[in-house]
C-alpha cells in the first residue's frame, strides 16, 4: 500500500521542494496533493482519501492552525495526521500546536530523512498503513 | 557589522548553503559594494518578544540559480519563480535568525514576505545600513530593522 500525501504551503517553492524530498525518501506513494491555504486543503480533504497532511502556519485566506481546527469538527478526516512544517522553532509554539492535536513538526529548512523519519513515525510504516 | 547583523548573515549564509546550494565569497571587510544591479527585493517583519523587519535583496541571476537549485530544474525551466523562491530563503532565514539569537522558548509572528517595489538596495532611504555578501561576485544585500 503507498501513501496519499496532501502538502499546504503558500509558497509554489516549498511545495515543489517538499515533493522532491519525498521523492528521495524513496517511500511508496500514490498521490501527492497540492493546496494554497486551508480553505483549497479543506477541498481536497473533501475529495480525496489523505493519509497525511504536511501544514505550513502562516498563510493567507487560512492559516494553518485555522486547518486544524477545521479538520477537527469534520468526523472524516479529523483523526488525518497533520504534521507542520514551519520556520518558527518556539517549544512554546509546538507545544501550543500539539495541544491543538498535531502529530508532529518540522522546521525548515528540513531533509529527506526527517520527512522520512515522520511519516514512518506516523504512519506507522508503509506495511501497516490503510 | 554588529553583532545581530553578523548572526543575521551566518544564518543566511547558513540557510543558502543548506537550501539552495549557493555557497559565498569571502565577507566584504568594509561593507560596501559599489555595484549597479537588478535585484530581486523582499521584506518581511516580525512580532514578539521583539519586533522587528528584514529586506533582502538577491541579484536576479543568483535568484534564478537559487530557483532552479531548490526546485531541481534547469535555469531555463525557471518562470517567474524566483521571487517565491527568495522569500522562502528570507523566510527560513528570520526563523532560523530568531532562534539563535533569542533561544527556542519565545514565540514570534513572523509575517508573510512580501515583495518590495526597490530592485536596487541602493536606491532605498537606509542604504547606509545595507550589510552585502556575496556569492560568485553577485550580491546579497540586507538591512536588519530591531
Amino acid at each position: 500500500m503507498a501513501y496519499s500525501i496532501l502538502i499546504t504551503d503558500d509558497s509554489e517553492t516549498i511545495r515543489a521542494v517538499l515533493k522532491r524530498t519525498i521523492s528521495m525518501t524513496e517511500l511508496p506513494v500514490s498521490a501527492i496533493y497540492e493546496s494554497s491555504h486551508g480553505k483549497e486543503a479543506l477541498e481536497v480533504l473533501h475529495n480525496e482519501w489523505v493519509d497525511i497532511v504536511f501544514t505550513d502556519i502562516n498563510m493567507p485566506e487560512m492559516n494553518g492552525i485555522e486547518l486544524i481546527s477545521e479538520m477537527k469538527k469534520h468526523p472524516e478526516y479529523r483523526k488525518t495526521p497533520v504534521v507542520v512544517i514551519s520556520t518558527e522553532g518556539s517549544t512554546t509554539r509546538v507545544k501550543e500546536l500539539k495541544e491543538k492535536g498535531i502529530n508532529d513538526y518540522i522546521r525548515k529548512p528540513f531533509t529527506p530523512e526527517s520527512i522520512r523519519d515522520v511519516i514512518l513515525k506516523t504512519l506507522g510504516g508503509w506495511n501497516e498503513s490503510k | 557589522m554588529s553583532p545581530n547583523n553578523d548572526l543575521f548573515a551566518k544564518t543566511l549564509i547558513n540557510i543558502l548553503e543548506k537550501t539552495a546550494f549557493i555557497f559565498i565569497d569571502d565577507l566584504p571587510t568594509n561593507n560596501t559594494f559599489e555595484y549597479e544591479c537588478d535585484c530581486i527585493g523582499i521584506e518581511i517583519s516580525y512580532t514578539g518578544d521583539s519586533d522587528g523587519s528584514c529586506s533582502l535583496w538577491i541579484a536576479k541571476d543568483l535568484a534564478t540559480e537559487i530557483a532552479a537549485n531548490m526546485l531541481g530544474c534547469d535555469e531555463n525551466e525557471i518562470e517567474n519563480k524566483q521571487v517565491d523562491a527568495c522569500k522562502e530563503i528570507l523566510n527560513m532565514t528570520v526563523g532560523n535568525y530568531l532562534t539563535e539569537k533569542f533561544g527556542e522558548e519565545p514565540v514570534f509572528n513572523v509575517g508573510i514576505p512580501n515583495q518590495i517595489p526597490e530592485n536596487n538596495p541602493n536606491d532605498t532611504d537606509h542604504y547606509n545600513k545595507i550589510n552585502w555578501i556575496i556569492s560568485n561576485d553577485l550580491p546579497i544585500a540586507f538591512i536588519l530593522s530591531e
